[in-house]
């Protein structure tokens, strides 16, 4: 079982760090990062190397691709959906 | 007289071999469409008819903006067959830039005078009113295939005629539409091809949009010109799934690649392992990075993450060029090791010399060579005061060839500021070394994402128009960025109180703006106080000495990007004086 708090930490982290190169606390959990310009199609397709890598769940391109795949509450959503799924 | 040879080889090849696969195209749904030569024969036919039939002239221009595909291809040489000076343009699939696709079509349907634009059945509703009222036609695919060709009324052009425009990045106005002859992209073909070595047995794999200049020519034109199948990629696919380029060169055999230095990286970081099993790079002799600055570090991850797969390690074929020379301007010779040179940074920045030092050098900056001026085009570097420096010392790059551009469409007073005596002023900066050429850093303000020419003018402008802030209150630039091996866009604003107040509103506000109009994911936005933007003596917004001052103050506070080349040195854009 993921616990949410660990999963959002983590993504936030790998998001701010890896991704944006910017502080942490510029980025809230509810920030809009694909409609919002934060987070190309490039740094999705990273973002769904790193999900699969760290939590094991295998997001397709349509799941990044979605609208609603756009804050990190949002993503972390997903994350957990897929694994309570399998 | 006779056809321009490239128009030639669609019916030479049709009729040689016309079973066999002239192109095939990898759908997004995970599909193929594979046209044999007969069959782009009579799609290029029926795109023709299509133009002719709806009024199309000689020299008429007009605008392919189809997502990549055969139609794509189709329209673009059908174009050519029916005589009018096509230009492809990118497509409106980008969520949100529904609007800012309609204004840059209905501005260059008024500004270039345009006879149609040609879009996906997608894009018809939105463009059918505003080009109406534009007096521009708008022609969608062809629906019924035409087997038979259609009778030729179109006079052939001659050698020295335009065959089509390719037009450079950037929002209406500054946008520039380069004319390449026939002459010049036969003479490219056929130097170029010769010195890659191509023959029969190779194919080409491309992701590259057809409207990037090295999309247009690497996907299209030089497989038609040598007879080998390309097999195309849609770019978003692409973008979302970098492994679908490396599965294509596995399953077709592909000898043959182009791509910008960021996708090297892309490759490196955004494939899993699972999509890896099994595939055999080793038929990839010839992959050029070209379109932007090559990376060590890029070059080196690609090699280190694929060459467990068969990649060859001299396969990365790092090169140079730009559209006004058509396309390349000097490559690495396939079959031999990438060359990195390392030079120290201080004697570049202050003396403009490239001295040599041994990897590991403290104060060294690691620098590709883009191989030697491929044959038919010579090179020189050139001093502030347009004298011809010797090798290792760095300045402006001029390029002359025989498949130099004809011009800029319909602004003579651009094309005669980029030539000297014949000689193309590239605004890029660099220096020879044993006959090859370095690439250290440009003159022009130009920001460079991903193979991309950005204008730091039309970022300013959206981010302007979308917060309120009067021109000179924003300043935009490309800064490097080594884990995406390319350079993020850095936008900095003098929004006063509205910062304090509205900061995260105001910044999310901005970022929208810019990817809506520009479609460029913002990679840093700063406030910064009022007075902090630098000026030139003209008052104009002096971009270059924004970028060195956030460095440097950025240097200062330690928080310097980490960087295994040595960084790129920050003095490197200088102003044109």
């Amino acid at each position: 079982m993921l616990d949410r708090s660990a999963v959002a930490r983590q993504l936030h982290e790998f998001v701010c760090t890896e991704l944006l190169r910017r502080p942490p606390e510029s980025i809230s959990l509810n920030d809009a990062l694909v409609s919002g310009g934060y987070l190309d199609s490039f740094a999705l397709a990273q973002l769904g190397v790193f999900i699969e890598e760290a939590f094991g769940v295998a997001l397709d391109d349509a799941d990044l691709a979605r609208p609603e795949f756009d804050s990190l509450d949002e993503m972390v959503d997903l994350i957990l959906r897929s694994r309570g799924g399998e | 007289m006779t056809a321009p040879a490239l128009l030639r080889a669609i019916d030479d090849l049709a009729r040689r071999e016309p079973g066999r696969t002239a192109l095939v195209f990898l759908r997004p749904d995970g599909g193929e469409t594979r046209l044999t030569r007969a069959d782009l024969q009579a799609l290029v036919e029926a795109w023709a008819s299509a133009m002719r039939a709806a009024g199309m002239n000689p020299q008429d221009r007009v605008v392919i903006a189809l997502p990549n595909g055969p139609d794509a291809v189709g329209a673009f040489l059908g174009a050519l067959q029916a005589g009018a000076w096509p230009a492809v343009l990118p497509s409106s699939i980008v969520r949100g830039g529904e609007a800012a696709f309609v204004r840059r079509m209905v501005g260059l349907a008024r500004d270039v005078r345009l006879r149609a634009v040609i879009v996906s059945e997608d894009d018809r509703p939105l463009l059918a009113g505003p080009l109406a009222a534009a007096a521009c036609g708008l022609l969608t695919a062809p629906s019924g295939r035409v087997s038979l060709p259609a009778p030729r009324t179109t006079p052939q052009p001659a050698l020295e005629d335009v065959a089509y425009i390719q037009l450079s990045s950037g929002t209406t106005g500054r946008q520039k539409g380069i004319l390449l002859t026939w002459a010049a992209i036969e003479t490219h073909m056929q130097d170029y091809s010769r010195f890659l070595r191509v023959d029969p047995s190779d194919v080409v794999v491309s992701w590259l949009p057809l409207f990037h200049d090295m999309g247009l020519i690497t996907g299209a034109i030089l497989p038609l010109w040598n007879g080998i199948p390309t097999v195309l990629l849609s770019p978003q696919d692409w973008a979302r799934r970098p492994g679908v380029m490396l599965e294509a060169v596995h399953r077709h055999r592909g000898t043959l690649a182009w791509m910008p230095n960021f996708a090297f990286n892309h490759c490196a970081r955004g494939i899993r392992e699972r999509e890896l099993r099994g595939l055999d790079l080793s038929c990839l002799r010839v992959l050029t990075n070209g379109s932007e600055m090559v990376r060590p570090s890029s070059l080196r991850a690609f090699v280190d993450r694929f060459a467990a797969y068969g990649l060859r390690p001299e396969a990365p074929t790092p090169a140079y060029g730009l559209a006004e020379n058509t396309m390349i301007v000097s490559s690495k010779r396939p079959g031999e090791p990438a060359v990195v040179e390392w030079i120290l940074r201080p004697e570049l920045q202050t003396g403009q010399r490239a001295v040599s030092v041994p990897q590991g050098t403290g104060l060294a900056w690691g620098v590709v060579s883009c191989g030697p001026p491929v044959p038919g085009v010579e090179v020189r570097v050139l001093d502030d005061g347009g004298r011809t420096l010797p090798e290792r010392r760095v300045g402006e790059i001029l390029v002359r060839s025989g498949y130099l551009f004809r011009g800029y469409l319909d602004r003579p007073d651009l094309t005669e500021a980029a030539l000297r005596d014949g000689w193309l002023r590239t605004g890029d900066l660099g220096y020879l070394a044993n006959g090859e050429l370095f690439i250290t850093g440009r003159i022009k303000d130009l920001i460079l994402i991903g193979g991309r020419n950005i204008h730091p003018e039309d970022l300013e402008e959206a981010a302007c128009q979308a917060t309120g802030l009067r021109t000179g209150r924003v300043a935009a630039f490309g800064v490097e960025d080594e884990d995406a091996g390319t350079e993020t866009a850095v936008l900095v604003a003098e929004a006063g109180g509205a910062a304090q107040t509205y900061g995260r509103a105001l910044e999310a506000r901005l970022r929208q703006a810019v990817l809506q109009e520009c479609q460029v994911a913002l990679g840093e936005v700063h406030f910064v106080p009022s007075g902090w933007i630098e000026k030139t003596t003209s008052t104009k917004v002096s971009r270059s000495a924004c970028r060195e001052k956030l460095l440097a103050e950025r240097g200062a506070a330690g928080r310097e990007p980490r960087s295994a080349d040595g960084g790129t040195p920050t003095a490197l854009s200088r102003s044109r004086g």
